[in-house]
């Protein structure tokens, strides 16, 4: 009784109201996947405090993270500098550093012998963490050998350590940090060899083209070490 | 009109089918339920670009007429066999196999002793399903910080190679077992085992006990008259593979180490691709073990007995309270 018709110009004015105030109110969504020992349930519970107004979700493994992109691709990343790059529609806005530097070192951990990079052949085995796929990561790798050596891909960064332990891989190819969880987890006799340096980044936050950071960006640079230490870094800038 | 249309359908259905019928198949043998499905969905999101998966679903009414038939249909270049009884019915289609006929590599998991079992099997490779002693105490030992030098495991006869296997990866992480063996029938396991926890707890002091998935070991009235008090007694860690056991309300197991499936499914596709680029060739029966594992902590416990913190956990998977 009470409801009268809109006119038509009344209409498209509430229309354009309630679009205005959905995207004024709409909350943003942050997908995170980053390699790491701790759980993403973990890593989300410390992270979603700081973003207000951002839904995020972490991931643990590489294919469950390009997946949920391909359904539902989010509004920003953050993740492994060369990832943003290979998914493609994400630009970088902020990177994190490390020691004043923003590229990634990585080294090679064997168990008793070193491993010496140049010798390594097509042949060889090499354990690593799946980043960006079969073939990203057959690109990746190959930038620190003469050839492209054969790739155990692992979807956790504890699963790398079975592969020196059962003697299934030669080495494995891991970040520089990572290298003090083997040697606090394991009592294996590490080997370190430094590989040359990177031009990749070590973790950034990409934005998807046309997206507003809104206050993701001051959020992100302001977050304690904590959780700058998921990310094996000590700045976001 | 319709009839158009009928034909613009066929030519769909028909394109369809070629762009499958392009890729090479892997036909999947198993039997049903959720752990299976989620070594499937690890498999295809690393192989369905490269290949076509053939979901095969077995139950115990199918024989190996059903499995020759599917090979003959699918003609797959690679057969995923998931559990023994797959296992057991290719094996029969192996035998069957006149000696000029190819033989289609295998990749056998989830079953039990996967070594043993795809042993007499040609061209064949696997994973087992047994987590590793090694794998599990080393997961423990960054969590609870009490020393775990010694382990105790008291097991049937039909596990000595797995645990021999087993000593030498301990040993390079300094962990020693101590293992009692008990014969693979017997019909007083209840007293055995008492005594045998009795004697590695009490006599030779181990810093953890590891327990077996053997169903002699872990029947409903062994648990409630065995495991239950001398868990209670005792000041040691537990750990067990399977997640009831770690229910508070048992106050039995403090950490379940278990295969993660998903995972296990992406460790299944390396290995499909290894076997593709040997030319279709396994490396002679080679069993691997497996890589990733989902870890369950029994909260209550683990903070009572032995002060595990909240942030102690964070590398857990599935914290039980």
């Amino acid at each position: 009784m009470y409801l009268r018709k809109f006119t038509g110009m009344q209409s498209r004015l509430l229309f354009l109201l309630l679009l205005t105030t959905s995207a004024v109110f709409a909350q943003k969504n942050l997908y995170i996947f980053y390699p790491s020992i701790v759980r993403p349930q973990t890593i989300q519970d410390k992270v979603e405090k700081v973003f207000h107004g951002t839904t995020v979700t972490v991931f643990g493994r590489y294919n469950d993270f390009t997946a949920k992109i391909e359904i539902e691709p989010p509004d920003m990343v953050i993740t492994k500098t060369m990832l943003i790059r290979q998914l493609g529609s994400y630009t970088t806005v902020l990177n994190g550093f490390r020691n004043g530097k923003s590229e990634d070192k990585y080294v090679l951990l064997s168990i008793n012998q070193p491993v010496d990079p140049k010798s390594i052949t097509s042949e060889t085995l090499i354990g690593s963490i799946d980043i960006l796929g079969r073939n990203g990561m057959n690109t990746f790798v190959s930038q620190f050998f003469p050839t492209t050596p054969k790739l155990k891909r692992v979807t956790k960064m504890e699963d790398l350590l079975p592969l020196l332990t059962f003697n299934m891989t030669a080495a494995i190819l891991v970040q520089e940090p990572a290298v003090s969880y083997f040697k606090a987890t394991s009592n294996l006799k590490f080997n370190v060899t430094p590989l040359p340096p990177t031009k990749d980044g070590i973790v950034a936050l990409g934005i998807k083209d046309g997206i507003d950071p809104g206050k993701t960006i001051v959020a992100l640079k302001s977050v304690d070490e904590e959780i700058r230490a998921f990310f094996e870094i000590d700045l976001w800038k | 009109m319709l009839r158009k249309r009928i034909i613009l359908c066929h030519l769909l259905i028909l394109l369809m089918v070629s762009i499958i019928s392009a890729k090479d198949v892997i036909l999947v043998i198993r039997n049903d339920g959720k752990d299976f499905i989620d070594v499937l969905k690890g498999m295809m999101v690393e192989l369905r670009e490269d290949f076509y998966i053939k979901d095969k679903v077995i139950d115990k009414k199918t024989d190996v007429n059903d499995i020759v038939e599917e090979i003959h249909s699918t003609n797959p270049k690679l057969v995923v066999l998931m559990d023994n009884a797959s296992i057991s019915l290719f094996k029969r289609y192996q035998q069957g196999l006149k000696k000029n006929e190819p033989l289609i590599p295998s990749v056998s998991i989830m079953g039990v002793l996967v070594g043993d079992a795809i042993a007499s099997l040609k061209n064949a490779s696997g994973i087992s399903y047994e987590i590793p002693i090694v794998t599990s105490i080393v997961s423990l030992r960054t969590i609870i910080k009490s020393p775990m030098q010694k382990v105790g495991v008291i097991r049937r006869d039909y596990l000595k190679e797995f645990l021999e296997q087993n000593r030498k990866f301990c040993e390079m992480e300094g962990i020693e077992i101590i293992d009692i063996a008990l014969p693979n029938k017997s019909d007083k396991y209840k007293s055995l085992l008492r005594n045998g926890l009795k004697d590695l707890i009490e006599q030779k002091n181990v810093d953890v006990l590891w327990v077996p998935n053997d169903n002699e070991f872990l029947q409903p009235e062994i648990i409630q008259d065995v495991w239950i008090p001398t868990a209670k007694k005792s000041k040691i860690p537990i750990v067990v593979g399977v997640e009831v056991l770690v229910r508070p309300q048992l106050d039995f197991g403090t950490f379940a180490v278990l295969p993660d499936h998903i995972s296990l499914g992406s460790q299944v596709a390396e290995m499909i691709y290894d076997i593709s680029d040997n030319n279709w060739m396994c490396e002679s029966n080679r069993v691997d073990p497996p890589l990733a594992v989902y870890k369950i902590i029994n909260v209550l416990q683990s903070k009572r007995k032995f002060n595990v913190r909240e942030e102690d956990l964070g590398t857990v998977d599935k914290k039980v309270k």
